[in-house]
């Protein structure tokens, strides 16, 4: 142990961004401590970063509808609800629950939270899209939609309907601090450094084992494993893939690694800015990367190729009834149809050879090595290619401008176990975050519809059609299906990785 | 070395000078050349992936082994030895014009104008180059460009200080004094009687911001914020093979050790320098 912290500190020493390991908190956690090394700062003091993600994940507040691990919807602060008419549900409330500043959940709280959340978060209206929301009683909550919504109870596990108590918010109605019923209450956050949350005795679910949760913010994907390695934190998120196969051999550490429908993958510019505009290219595109050679070479292993849009075995994911295949003679076809000639092995055309201008970035583990790959497969193929890295944000204010030709992002469909989420929010034509200018009218018909339907036949057609519209425009590559992992010290019990990959789930964990 | 190779206040100081100056200028030009004509040697396509073929130990194909995307690492590093070597030396040559100039304007003119050219010279070395490197090149978007521009921008004041300090050392000297009283004109005597006489300490600050250059290129690029990701560039391929350190550290070490061997052989040249062109009794540099 001695040596492998020696050798930790020599390499935490070496890599950069070991400033955030300063070596005095070295063993800092005790039995009743869980102490997490997270990639993405867990910002308490704002409900917007990752759509508030952190409170869900963390569980400082809950939402009214849970996923369980096959994502089907449980009860969360809601123990049942109906659909009373097409376009109105109602919600029944779980009795005897309190926020964690003393005050009772009743039907007017969650009213007021939802209310805020809509008022605050421009994507939320567009997700839940409510008419009005009324209390009916203190324990009954009815929410009318503006048009028959059938997958309103999967929003409503999304982490952004979290419920609020009113101490939230300041006397203007800004956000002020997380104020829940989960089982673990905020206490406190230190910049760039660390959030703690500490258990709340008045839970209304069963007591968690542990006392509290540390959330460190270490964004260098080398130190964050050598945290856990060198014994300053017990558990890490986003392991790279090569730290992957040497934790799974190593007794003091267990490596836990599940599918997620989570996705890798390569969003077309289809505007004029771009030479992507024709349909022809995206799918020659489509059919030029082996995805096998991705998973493999970029990621050793850790991920599964992905030739359609959600990850295959999970029930709730439609499906396009062709999948995208690796095809030369395809692609080739195609980009001869659109003018291109292979001369030299490039494709040429008035003389200047097919150049993809590709952007990422690199804060997310396996983004850099998963575009270089793509590029590097692209070239092979006579195709050219341009790749910026940039920040989230650097990146994103190139691809608002439809300066770009390929975006290479991740996508997490499976937060609320239906695909409404993803397929509205990402590709319709009105969605806030569709920064492709992909137009189809026929897919944003498939897409409003399948949310007004329940479960059934007509649904699965809605959105199969919805998915066949995908691969045959081919809006994006889908590259890689996410592998979903984390790793511990052997002494941590109880822990499983749901399937959400934005769930951490600590009540049962104890250590 | 027996004759008085070079000295400050006699006459024939330019001649003996001179000698050395063009053997040292005929090394540099070799060894310039023999960087640039590098890559024609590599044994592989250094940009060529090979997905099958990757992390595999060094052979007689592959003499470094290979990158995590298969990649042959010797001929990445061959290629990154002309990219490095040529952006430094870009830098170090407009730094060196643009900072004389300015410098020997200020050591030139006096007055009002050399404290105003030098307080700004000393505003811009109070802020820590790589940091000031950092927001120029964030500013102007990520690439090569702008990166040579960044340490263009930080490093042009190094030398506008010593050639200001050195054209006041000088002016004061008998032999400008003479040419002043001969009725010569100030740029005449700059041109012709002081710039021949600070060339060496010149040429030895040349030595040493090329090693300056080459390391502050490889930190930026390290950074993400030099050149195109993929592109086989010293400070790049560290970036790139950090992830895989602890598993394959010599994929780190092979351009982390070129860095410190280059940067060091270039070092060694400015010393050798600096001994033939006496620098320390001339204290210019400190």
């Amino acid at each position: 142990m001695i040596k492998k912290t020696l050798l930790g500190a020599a390499f935490a020493a070496l890599a950069l961004g070991s400033f955030a390991l300063a070596p005095h908190d070295a063993h800092a956690s005790d039995d009743k401590t869980l102490v997490i090394g997270t990639m993405w700062e867990s910002l308490p003091l704002s409900m917007k970063p990752r759509r508030s993600r952190f409170f869900n994940e963390s569980e400082i507040l809950d939402t009214l509808v849970k996923l369980d691990y096959d994502l089907k919807p449980v009860p969360g602060l809601a123990t049942a609800w109906n659909r009373v008419s097409p376009t109105v549900w109602q919600f029944k409330l779980r009795e005897n629950v309190v926020f964690h500043d003393g005050t009772k959940l009743d039907a007017e709280a969650v009213k007021f939270s939802l209310e805020r959340v809509i008022a605050l978060l421009p994507y939320a209206a567009d997700l839940l899209n409510v008419k009005s929301i009324k209390a009916v009683s203190p324990l009954v909550l009815e929410i009318e939609n503006t048009e028959p919504y059938a997958a309103l109870p999967n929003q409503l596990s999304d982490a952004i309907t979290v419920v609020y108590a009113k101490s939230s918010f300041d006397d203007a109605g800004e956000f002020v601090k997380p104020v829940g019923t989960g089982p673990w209450k905020f206490e406190e956050y230190r910049k760039q450094d660390r959030t703690i949350v500490s258990r709340f005795d008045g839970y209304w679910g069963e007591k968690p084992a542990l006392e509290k949760i540390e959330y460190r913010f270490i964004p260098d994907h080398n130190s964050r494993t050598l945290a856990l390695e060198a014994g300053e934190i017990d558990f890490v998120t986003n392991l790279l893939p090569s730290d992957v196969k040497r934790l799974s051999k190593d007794d003091d550490f267990k490596v836990y690694a599940e599918p997620t429908s989570g996705l890798y993958y390569g969003a077309f510019n289809a505007g004029e800015k771009s030479v992507l505009s024709d349909v022809r290219i995206r799918q020659a595109v489509n059919a030029l990367v082996d995805r096998n050679l991705i998973v493999d070479g970029a990621l050793d292993g850790v991920g599964n190729p992905a030739w359609d849009f959600f990850a295959p075995g999970f029930d709730w994911a439609p499906q396009a009834d062709a999948k995208y295949k690796l095809d030369p003679e395809l692609a080739a076809s195609l980009l001869t149809d659109a003018g291109y000639e292979k001369t030299d092995g490039k494709w040429m055309k008035d003389g200047q050879q097919l150049t993809l201008r590709i952007l990422s970035y690199s804060s997310r583990t396996e983004m850099p090595m998963i575009t270089e790959a793509m590029a590097a497969l692209l070239n092979e193929q006579g195709i050219a290619t341009e790749i910026g890295m940039y920040t989230w944000g650097g990146m994103l204010d190139l691809v608002k401008q439809g300066e770009y030709d390929v975006s290479v992002v991740f996508w997490t469909p499976e937060m609320i176990g239906h695909p409404d989420l993803h397929l509205k929010s990402q590709f319709h034509s009105k969605a806030g975050l569709n920064y492709q200018f992909w137009e189809n009218a026929d897919f944003d018909a498939a897409v409003d519809k399948g949310r007004t339907l329940d479960l059934g036949d007509e649904q699965a057609a809605t959105y199969t059609k919805a998915m066949n519209i995908l691969y045959d425009d081919a809006p994006i590559i889908p590259l890689v299906h996410k592998v979903f992992v984390v790793a511990s010290t052997s002494k941590l019990k109880n822990y499983h990785i749901h399937p959400s990959g934005f769930f951490f789930d600590f009540k049962n964990v104890s250590k | 070395m027996a004759a008085p190779m070079f000295s400050i206040t006699n006459g024939t100081l330019v001649q003996a000078g001179r000698k050395y100056l063009r053997g040292y200028a005929l090394v540099m030009v070799l060894i310039i050349l023999a960087v640039l004509i590098l890559p024609f040697f590599a044994p592989n396509d250094p940009y060529k992936a090979q997905f099958l073929f990757r992390l595999k130990p060094p052979s007689w194909d592959y003499p470094l082994g290979t990158d995590a995307l298969g990649r042959c690492v010797l001929s990445r590093l061959m290629y990154g030895a002309r990219l490095t070597t040529a952006s430094a030396l870009v830098v170090v040559l407009s730094a060196s014009v643009i900072g004389s100039l300015i410098g020997a304007l200020a050591g030139m003119v006096g007055g009002i104008l050399d404290r105003a050219l030098m307080r700004f010279c000393e505003g811009m070395s109070v802020f820590p180059a790589l940091a000031i490197c950092m927001i120029i090149a964030g500013t102007l978007g990520l690439g090569l460009q702008a990166v040579i521009i960044a340490l263009i921008t930080v490093h042009w004041t190094d030398y506008a200080r010593v050639v200001r300090n050195a054209v006041i050392v000088e002016r004061t000297k008998p032999y400008v004094m003479a040419a002043e009283a001969l009725g010569a004109r100030r740029h005449r005597i700059a041109h012709r009687h002081i710039f021949p006489n600070i060339i060496g300490p010149l040429l030895t600050l040349a030595a040493y911001s090329m090693s300056w250059a080459i390391l502050a290129f490889a930190g930026l690029s390290f950074l993400g914020l030099g050149v195109e990701p993929g592109t086989p560039e010293w400070g790049l391929m560290i970036a790139e093979s950090r992830n895989y350190l602890r598993d394959y550290p010599r994929l780190v070490l092979a351009p982390g050790l070129t860095i410190a061997a280059f940067v060091v052989a270039v070092n060694l040249l400015g010393d050798l320098l600096g001994d033939r062109f006496r620098l320390r009794q001339i204290n210019y540099l400190h």
